[in-house]
């Protein structure tokens, strides 16, 4: 990519400034674009928008549609083969996970700042959950990053650890004596989260992928059925593609080794695993699918919403900020719902490029 | 760019089009009964790891539908038929090719070298 960042163009239109910024974004969130790319394909679009004077919207489409297609083509598969729905691989995805709890941690606190003053009381029960909601939501990012990397099993097992933490948390919490055993300054607390917001950001990303990566099955290892679970386990958690589909494309491609004369392994055949399970799941339903795996996410967080709003309402004394805070979220969130159920059922919802196998011309046949 | 990987890039971009065709004169067929027929016809550099991907997005575009079939002491088999959709795309697509391959045609018969200057225009148009 461009080692010299050339300066931003100058769009003419508002409008067309506005595009560029979606591409931008999308690039950048959504598909991991290497550095340099966005820039070098927005100078592209401002000259063929300058010399047709249209605007660009007109002439090159939908930003997201146009930042899909720029990532199909531009971006090699080995790239894109590592990422999952949001563009990031294992490790980010769990970076991700901490941050967003550490964030949501430094914004309670301020909360809890506003409405009781500087000093917040900590009891055994306070303690308990924190460290419930801490050790849950970390083993959820886990849980994530695990399926994102293709571990199914792997994932069911951090799950199942979250349910359990989640559990006993909420158990133990009860048999816990209550009262305030030291008093902290809320300033110090949100010190502490944004500390831990830092320590998030911090780790290595790449040796985060290399724990959450399996040994490589497509390298020296001869074994074909760690290759097919690899492939199993890539199609359903980083693609998200059903289970019946997914052990379709395994039977067919066993199928296809029985048929071939020799001893060819799997990974002669299809090559690296990682690539062979993008190009099978980067058909037309993608977005669809995507949109379904949210969705299901989704009602969990509506779910957890709705109990939080339950318990707001069935306490004596109900806080207005918090009752106000929980009905705004749970209406932010059914909306949400809606707009997603409408999107994994949109059967218009399909690949934007619309053309036929797109396949990076570096990557190998 | 190397010929290799050029002709790589032309049989991938026409691959869809050349299964439909494929398709179209047979009942059914499954996936290494096609890249028989694909090498056979010359397209030897189709390796199973694309024509399975192509084969499973014409599906999601409805251009090809699917069923199982007992296989010859392996497992069972995918059988792949055209669609009528297949069929329209097919008709399409071949007008559209011989349309493509005849301008591209026109442009390199000639001998004589160009004496127009490099275009300055520089598509924005990803994929190329």
């Amino acid at each position: 990519m461009a080692k010299d960042r050339k300066p931003a163009p100058t769009w003419e239109r508002e409008e067309d400034e506005d595009w560029a910024a979606a591409v931008e974004i999308r690039l950048a969130l959504d598909h991991d674009a290497p550095a340099g790319l966005a820039d070098q394909v927005l100078a592209e679009a401002h000259q063929l928008v300058h010399e047709e004077g249209r605007p660009a919207l007109d002439l090159l489409g939908d930003p997201h549609a146009y930042a899909q297609l720029v990532a199909d083509e531009r971006i090699p598969e080995k790239h894109r083969a590592r990422l999952d729905a949001d563009g990031l691989t294992p490790g980010e995805r769990l970076t991700a996970t901490l941050v967003s709890l550490g964030i949501t941690a430094t914004l309670f606190c301020g909360f809890e700042w506003l409405r009781d003053g500087l000093w917040v009381g900590i009891g055994w029960s306070s303690l308990a959950l924190t460290a419930t909601v801490t050790l849950g939501a970390a083993l959820t990012g886990v849980a994530l990053a695990t399926r994102a990397a293709g571990r199914i099993r792997g994932a069911r097992w951090f799950a199942a650890g979250t349910a359990g933490v989640v559990c006993a948390g909420v158990s133990g919490t009860a048999f816990v004596p209550d009262g305030q055993l030291f008093t902290v300054p809320a300033p110090l607390l949100m010190l502490a989260c944004f500390a831990g917001i830092i320590g998030a950001v911090m780790l290595p990303d790449a040796a985060l992928d290399r724990w959450f990566t399996p040994a490589s099955a497509d390298s020296d290892d001869s074994d074909d059925e760690a290759w097919f679970a690899r492939l199993d386990g890539l199609l359903r958690g980083r693609h998200a593609l059903p289970s019946a589909q997914a052990r379709g494309h395994i039977r067919e491609a066993r199928q296809h080794l029985a048929s071939a004369p020799g001893e060819e392994r799997a990974t002669d055949v299809f090559g690296d695993v990682e690539i062979y399970a993008l190009r099978l799941a980067e058909g037309p339903s993608r977005t669809r699918r995507f949109a379904r795996r949210q969705f299901y996410g989704s009602c969990a967080l509506t779910f957890f919403l709705l109990v939080m709003l339950i318990d707001n309402l069935s306490d004596p004394d109900p806080s207005p900020f918090w009752l106000a805070a929980n009905t705004g979220a749970l209406g932010a969130m059914i909306w949400i719902l809606v707009s997603e159920w409408r999107q994994s059922t949109d059967r218009d919802t399909s690949d934007p490029t619309g053309a036929g196998t797109t396949t990076s011309p570096d990557s190998p046949s | 760019m190397a010929t290799g990987t050029t002709h790589t890039t032309w049989t991938r971009a026409a691959l869809p089009l050349c299964l439909l065709g494929v398709l179209a004169t047979e009942e059914k067929s499954y996936g290494y009964a096609l890249l028989s027929r694909l090498a056979d016809a010359g397209l030897d550099g189709v390796k199973a790891a694309t024509l399975y991907p192509a084969l499973t997005r014409l599906e999601e575009e409805g251009a090809v539908e699917t069923e199982w079939g007992a296989g010859e002491g392996g497992p069972g088999r995918k059988y792949y038929r055209i669609t009528d959709e297949g069929r329209a795309r097919l008709h399409r697509d071949r007008a559209a090719w011989a349309a493509f391959t005849g301008a591209v045609a026109s442009l390199t018969r000639t001998d004589e070298p160009s004496t127009a200057g490099p275009s300055a225009h520089t598509s924005a148009h990803p994929g190329e």
